[in-house]
């Protein structure tokens, strides 16, 4: 059974290579501003979402050489898709072509795979006055979502520079986790039990947040991709020993923090202020709580695949 | 397993503080065409801090209220600008060069770390003209040993003292020159800090070791001599007062010499080395002494009492407060010159060439001559420091001509203070004393102002020059400048101890100048830097070079061997 796909298209020098290194907690390739475009499918060797993999292509550049390839080679990049994710430079200046592009991709997904979600990304938005950019947005998502007609496309604006990278992948990976309400329930439940201030739900491979109880008010939006990007550096420096990061307990006399695998897709991270509960208790119910949720997750492996163009 | 999370957590903070350099620093907006180019010019003139948050106490519950660091609330946006930042640089990796890729743009750093635009004037860039890089160099090499110029130069003779200023200042330039050269070769490459590390990075393990004993040495010096002076300071003044209160009559307390008391001047008795029979004959033990005499005593009770007093000052943890107080060095040496210049105008010009029976008569030459070389060799000292002052430099090619400059500067000063004295001194030329104020007498009240400010002076350095002496030597034999609180306690109890037994045995201001100034000086101004030369020198040609450089640099070396043996010849 061959992988299901997640494609990261855009062109060249729209900052895909960038998105991926940042998400996924990889170096950063040498040359990102590469003179020719990628002919080379660059695997992620990760397992995101559990079967899925992620590939990324360059979209346009050296016009008639791109497209000959692109020709030949276009049954084998469509085929087997779950997600594309087509990325916009908000300051190119050839919009036309862009579209031209994005449309042949789109082309080629109707043939190929036409159950696949698509998602567009408005990038490079930090670039935008910031009084200009939701109007320049809704401008780009109108014409996006005409142009994608019969499929639908959902619409993101994105800066590495702010939230909203993390937020707009953080949605793509809730909407392609197919019970996401039931663990949502149950995550609430759950903390209810062992009594603790805030339950994350992460994605393993990128840790985006899947899903959050807050039981206790936070001020600080930001928590998640601050905890996010803490542990992809941790992540990398284990990486150096050649260790895999399984858990963390981080604990002062304010608070307590679990961080630990949970299902095979995903970790999950238990915060509590009462310091008199002992650690103990707390990860054992986490072990606990543990089986249910893989039996959750189980049973959606198991139904018809509920994923269908939205 | 937690002390290898702890471990490996702390290096990732590190690193990603590592990476931050000044030139990764300056992002360009986007890795398209237009950012390539600004980049380079851009490295050079910084128009912003780095960014960085300091991390802040937190407050208990930091869920709840916000966090205010430096009084500048950094809000959650920043905050979260800031881990993205770090997590950044980290996938910056340690191979990416002088690749654009996710490098900061400045649209997005916090607009505080910028510095504001004011037309007109120049961002700072924290480097110092010309002219405030001679003065700092001026500044650092003035010294106490402006209160012995005159009698070193006297020791000399006339002429012999003149041209041995002027030979001894470019000896010393052109070694301080040649460790200039030598570290902008190593320095930047190497991220030396300074004439030690360059030591111990050409030199080796010897080399260092070498360096931080006689840095030692030379402090250890320094410090005996601050103590003679400061008790001497301290003895007088507090007798002035004492008779001030004591004596019901106005009179003048009665001096030696009536037809010099017009001049509050003498000739003090000359000091017999102190040894313990005549410790048993002195004031405290003689039954005709007075009570105060007995408990206020120069030659034993004072350097003690001024252990008691500065113990604690030389206790501290940190001595950055005694930093403040550096302007007190300047004022204090302007003061010095226009005390001599008060004074020397006051008594007018008295010197005689040929009679050699007149009170006046100046030799041009004395076989003495070496006790001004070994003097000059501490006055002159800069050598390790002189490369973070001129690093300082706005423009660097001119670092040579400053630095001579600066020096020539210096030389004089020591030459006008120096022979002004010793040609208008109305006594007996060999009556001068090593610490000048030793001839005014107590009253005067030039010189009462002069003791009180120098005092007050020298004790806001002796405690740097403890820390110094202790953070080196601790640092060199525990690797730590604050082992232990008994560990610094008790190497000061053991440098208060040296500097009192001079202060008892040996209060001479002169003897133990020239021997610490020749005897470090053979080390730090003659010796090491000639070596570092030659060596760099070999290092460039691949390991040839012609006969000069070793003949040159082999002539300033036994030039320092002959000054430190002349030091046990000189006769008092």
């Amino acid at each position: 059974m061959m992988k299901k796909k997640v494609l990261l298209m855009g062109k060249s020098g729209s900052g895909k290579t960038s998105m991926r290194s940042i998400i996924f907690a990889n170096y950063i390739a040498r040359d990102t501003r590469r003179l020719g475009a990628t002919i080379d499918v660059e695997h992620s060797h990760v397992r995101f979402l559990g079967n899925l993999v992620l590939n990324l292509w360059d979209c346009g550049g050296q016009e008639a050489f791109m497209e000959n390839y692109f020709a030949s080679q276009r049954d084998n990049i469509f085929r087997n898709v779950e997600v594309l994710i087509y990325v916009f430079d908000v300051e190119s200046r050839e919009l036309e072509k862009d579209m031209h592009y994005y449309q042949s991709c789109l082309e080629a997904i109707l043939q190929n795979s036409p159950e696949a979600k698509i998602f567009c990304l408005i990038h490079k938005m930090d670039l935008v006055q910031e009084d200009q950019r939701d109007l320049i947005f809704r401008e780009r998502e109108e014409n996006l979502q005409r142009l994608s007609k019969p499929l639908d496309c959902t619409c993101f604006r994105t800066s590495i520079w702010d939230e909203t990278l993390y937020k707009a992948w953080s949605s793509i990976v809730y909407m392609l986790i197919p019970n996401v309400k039931e663990l949502e329930c149950s995550l609430t439940n759950f903390a209810d039990i062992i009594d603790a201030d805030e339950v994350l739900l992460f994605e393993r491979a990128t840790f985006l947040v899947i899903s959050h109880t807050e039981r206790r008010p936070h001020r600080d939006p930001h928590r998640f991709e601050k905890v996010s990007n803490i542990i992809k550096q941790f992540k990398l420096s284990c990486s150096k020993l050649a260790a895999q990061f399984q858990s963390m307990e981080v604990r002062n006399s304010n608070f307590a923090a679990f961080i630990d695998v949970f299902t095979s897709n995903t970790y999950v991270m238990v915060v509590t202020s009462d310091s008199t509960i002992p650690s103990a208790a707390t990860l054992m119910n986490m072990k606990n709580a543990r089986k249910h949720f893989e039996k959750l997750e189980k049973l959606s492996e198991n139904q018809p695949s509920s994923m269908g163009v939205r | 397993m937690i002390r290898d999370v702890d471990a490996i957590l702390q290096d990732s903070d590190v690193a990603s503080e590592v990476t931050l350099d000044s030139s990764s620093d300056l992002g360009r907006s986007s890795p398209t065409s237009k950012g390539l180019l600004v980049r380079d010019s851009n490295a050079k003139q910084r128009t912003r801090r780095p960014f960085h948050l300091q991390n802040a106490i937190a407050p208990a519950n930091r869920a709840e209220s916000p966090v205010v660091i430096d009084s500048v609330p950094y809000d959650n946006a920043q905050e979260a600008t800031y881990s993205r930042y770090k997590y950044y640089q980290r996938l910056r990796g340690p191979t990416i060069g002088n690749d654009q890729a996710l490098l900061i743009p400045d649209h997005v750093v916090p607009s505080v770390f910028f510095y504001p635009y004011i037309p007109g004037t120049v961002p700072l860039t924290g480097k110092q003209s010309s002219l405030i890089t001679i003065f700092a160099v001026w500044n650092t090499m003035m010294g106490t040993s402006l209160l012995s110029m005159p009698w070193a130069i006297e020791q000399a003779g006339l002429v012999a003292g003149l041209s041995l200023i002027l030979v001894m200042a470019a000896i010393c330039f052109y070694t301080a020159f040649c460790i200039l050269q030598v570290y902008g070769i190593y320095g930047e490459k190497e991220n030396l800090a300074d004439f030690p590390d360059l030591c111990m990075f050409l030199l080796g393990r010897v080399g260092q070791w070498v360096s931080v004993l006689f840095s030692a040495l030379s402090l250890l010096g320094a410090s005996a001599v601050y103590w003679v002076l400061m008790s001497n300071f301290l003895y007088h003044t507090v007798k002035y007062v004492y008779d001030l209160i004591t004596t019901t009559s106005v009179t003048l307390l009665s001096i030696d010499d009536d037809n010099t008391s017009a001049f509050n001047l003498f000739c003090p008795d000359p000091i017999d080395n102190l040894t313990f029979s005549s410790l048993l004959n002195g004031p405290i033990f003689q039954n005709g002494a007075s009570t105060f005499d007995k408990i206020w005593n120069l030659d034993l009770t004072v350097p003690i009492y001024m252990a008691l007093l500065l113990l604690p000052l030389i206790c501290l943890k940190s001595a950055t407060f005694f930093t403040k107080f550096n302007a007190l060095g300047t004022v204090s040496v302007f003061y010095i010159m226009a005390f001599v210049a008060t004074k020397a105008s006051q008594w007018g010009v008295h010197v005689e060439f040929s009679d050699t029976s007149s009170p006046f008569y100046v030799p041009l030459l004395r076989s003495n001559f070496p006790a001004l070389s070994g003097m000059l060799s501490l006055a002159l000292y800069l050598h390790n420091c002189v490369v973070s002052i001129m690093k300082n430099n706005r423009r660097q090619e001119c670092n040579g001509r400053d630095l001579s400059i600066a020096y020539i500067l210096v030389a004089l000063t020591y030459l006008g203070i120096g022979a002004t004295f010793y040609l208008t001194f109305p006594l007996e030329k060999d009556c001068i004393e090593d610490n000048l104020l030793n001839n005014f007498s107590r009253s005067d009240t030039l010189t009462v102002i002069a003791r009180v400010f120098l005092l007050f002076q020298m004790m806001t350095v002796f405690p740097l020059l403890a820390y110094i002496l202790r953070t080196q030597i601790l640092y060199a034999f525990f690797n730590s400048i604050y082992p232990s609180f008994s560990h610094v306690f008790s190497l000061n109890v053991i440098l208060l101890t040296i500097c009192v037994v001079f202060a008892i045995f040996l209060p001479q201001v002169g003897t133990i100048t020239r021997f610490s100034g020749a005897l470090c000086g053979l080390v730090y101004v003659f010796t090491l830097p000639s070596i570092l030369y030659v060596v760099s020198y070999r290092k460039q040609n691949n390991g040839q070079a012609p006969a000069w450089v070793y003949i040159l640099h082999g002539l300033i070396v036994l030039c320092g061997i002959l000054n430190l043996i002349a030091q046990f010849v000189v006769t008092n």
